[in-house]
């Protein structure tokens, strides 16, 4: 009895999430950001693959909406960018969700992650993952600063870099 | 289908009880007694409640959680369905409840139960508490004055109803293998009582004496208390003796050896089954409890045939130790400090008659430890038998015993005085 989900039908819940992106299409075709249909279907493919790297599992329409919705006013997503940053958004996502050690709520993660992609990071996911996230949950888990009072803009992370090297 | 048809074709002994929805489901499932379209229902409500679960169990505020707590909540919410499906026997109605009723009904049901349950369970270990005797032995006091309320204080039947928090090293006569949840702690708490009421037709001093007899260390082992004073029990009512002192000395094992070796395996389970009919016109035991210990029989036949072969009746039908005697009317006193006990040693070793050592010995000596330390320092050879003669026979009888417990030993028979003192008093009758 060790394999539970065999009771969860998860075609079932593809099926579903795929309904709700194509839903999503409506809000963000004002912002130019429109998904195709092997688009949605590779965001679900890779969100499967994404919550088995980070041994977690979903249910529902998962956070790929609630993340489209967010990200759709930024100025550094546009048509030819927008499903690749997505799928990268998403494993980055949940990646972070394990990281914060499930203290962050989805809407938190996703607003910080937005904050620090436009603002610190200009539309960089590579530095949003490897260094503003990775320094944000580290302080989380520590507790070594007030991160709920962090906003991103000055240069916190720097200085607790120096601080590290400093030390060694 | 009929009714019987549904009998056989799914075998409630086959079923895991443990994982009953699962084990019933998939066996629904093999057997086609539920269509696709059934199945399909029944796996997308599964999923709908799991989703709102999930929701509740973050505060609506994540909607993806790591894979080991979903599965935790999916077998809580597994475990609650089976428990309401295991509230009926009838194998049709079982399978009406699966198709007719929604899987968040059967779960609520089933929460119903198990909240019941763990009601039912929680009153039965107040009564635990209540007429708990006191034994020596750790894991049995601890089990019931704090692993088991602790199972209470940390059982969340939302999230984990299949979880049985808490610490439980108490074994059993036999183990249970086959629950878990409120259903495990309940059965064991059950079981635990029938011992309990066995037990109680026994004296602590008679038991904590068995289990000194047992092993000199008892208090410190895992071991089944009730096994212990079931299978001296037996053996008492063998001998045709009062079973309240559970007491066999090694004459009357060399006799029961003599008596059962011939005996095979039938004949020295009717044995048992005549000793416990014995024991039951003395004890007259509750029918519960009466079950509970008849059930037992055939496995101590099965061990006592085994001891019998290796000659090894003494593991199973424990020996009482000697030194027992009076013991409950002795109580040992404070030792001295350090500094008062050296002077006394060094005033005593100033005194040329022995007589006037002893009566100063026995007005300021209140400690056994004391007394064994003044004799290694200020007597000698002759001594010694003036110092005995002191003593009355249960002060000599509680010396011995220390003496023969310190050295690992349980039978004079066994035990080699290492000083000459030592030697002279177990010579004494």
């Amino acid at each position: 009895m060790n394999d539970q989900f065999m009771l969860l039908p998860i075609s079932l819940q593809n099926r579903q999430t795929a309904l709700a992106l194509q839903q999503c299409n409506d809000v963000t075709a004002k912002f130019g950001l429109q998904l195709t249909e092997p688009e949605i279907g590779q965001l679900i493919e890779h969100r499967k693959e994404a919550l088995e790297k980070n041994g977690r599992i979903e249910f529902g329409g998962g956070v790929i909406q609630k993340m489209i919705m967010e990200f759709a006013d930024s100025a550094y997503l546009y048509q030819e960018n927008y499903a690749e940053t997505l799928i990268e958004l998403q494993e980055c996502f949940y990646y972070f969700k394990n990281e914060s050690m499930e203290i962050l709520s989805d809407d938190e993660l996703i607003k910080r992650m937005k904050m620090y992609f436009d603002d610190v990071c200009h539309g960089s996911i590579e530095y949003l993952q490897t260094t503003m996230l990775e320094n944000y949950c580290r302080d989380i888990r520590y507790d070594t600063k007030e991160y709920e009072e962090m906003n991103g803009y000055e240069d916190n992370y720097i200085d607790f870099m120096d601080y590290e090297r400093e030390d060694w | 289908m009929d009714f019987l048809e549904k009998e056989q074709l799914i075998d409630e002994k086959l079923l895991d009880h443990g994982h009953y929805f699962q084990s019933f489901f998939l066996e629904v499932c093999r057997k086609n007694l539920i269509s696709n379209h059934q199945m399909e229902k029944i796996q997308m409500e599964l999923v709908e409640l799991m989703g709102k679960e999930v929701e509740r169990f973050t505060n609506d505020e994540s909607s993806s959680i790591p894979i080991e707590k979903a599965q935790d909540i999916l077998q809580s919410i597994t475990y609650n369905i089976g428990y309401f499906l295991k509230t009926t026997t009838d194998m049709t109605q079982k399978l009406d409840n699966l198709k007719l009723m929604k899987i968040s009904e059967l779960y609520y049901k089933g929460m119903e139960g198990v909240t019941a349950c763990r009601g039912k369970a929680e009153q039965l270990l107040k009564d635990i508490q209540k007429n708990a005797q006191k034994f020596n032995n750790y894991a049995y006091q601890d089990t019931i004055f704090t692993g088991l309320p602790e199972f209470f204080y940390n059982y969340n039947m939302e999230f984990g109803a299949h979880d049985i928090p808490g610490c439980f090293d108490y074994p059993l006569i036999t183990t249970i293998t086959d629950l878990l949840g409120v259903e495990f702690i309940y059965e064991f708490l059950r079981r635990l009582s029938l011992e309990q009421g066995f037990l109680s037709h026994y004296s602590e001093l008679a038991i904590n004496r068995l289990l000194k007899s047992f092993e000199k260390e008892a208090e410190h082992m895992l071991i089944n208390i009730y096994e212990l004073v079931l299978t001296n029990a037996l053996a008492c009512a063998l001998l045709g003796k009062d079973s309240k002192e559970l007491t066999i000395s090694t004459k009357e094992l060399d006799w029961l050896y003599q008596t059962l070796l011939p005996l095979n395996m039938p004949e020295l389970t009717d044995k048992l089954f005549y000793a416990f009919q014995v024991l039951q016109e003395e004890l007259l035991l509750e029918p519960g409890e009466m079950q509970y210990t008849i059930a037992e029989i055939p496995q101590i036949a099965q061990r006592l045939e085994h001891n019998l072969q290796t000659n090894t009746l003494d593991k199973i039908f424990l020996p009482s130790l000697e030194v027992f005697v009076k013991e409950e009317f002795y109580e040992d006193g404070q030792p001295m400090e350090d500094d008062r006990l050296r002077e006394l040693i060094e005033k005593l070793r100033g005194y040329r008659l022995t007589s006037d050592k002893v009566a100063i010995m026995k007005d300021t000596v209140r400690s056994q430890a004391d007394f064994i330390e003044l004799l290694n320092e200020c007597f000698y050879d002759e001594e010694y038998e003036e110092v005995f003669a002191s003593l009355n026979e249960i002060e000599k009888a509680v010396l011995k015993k220390s003496i023969l417990l310190e050295s690992g030993q349980k039978h004079y028979e066994d035990y080699e005085p290492m000083k000459e003192w030592q030697r002279l008093l177990f010579q004494m009758e």
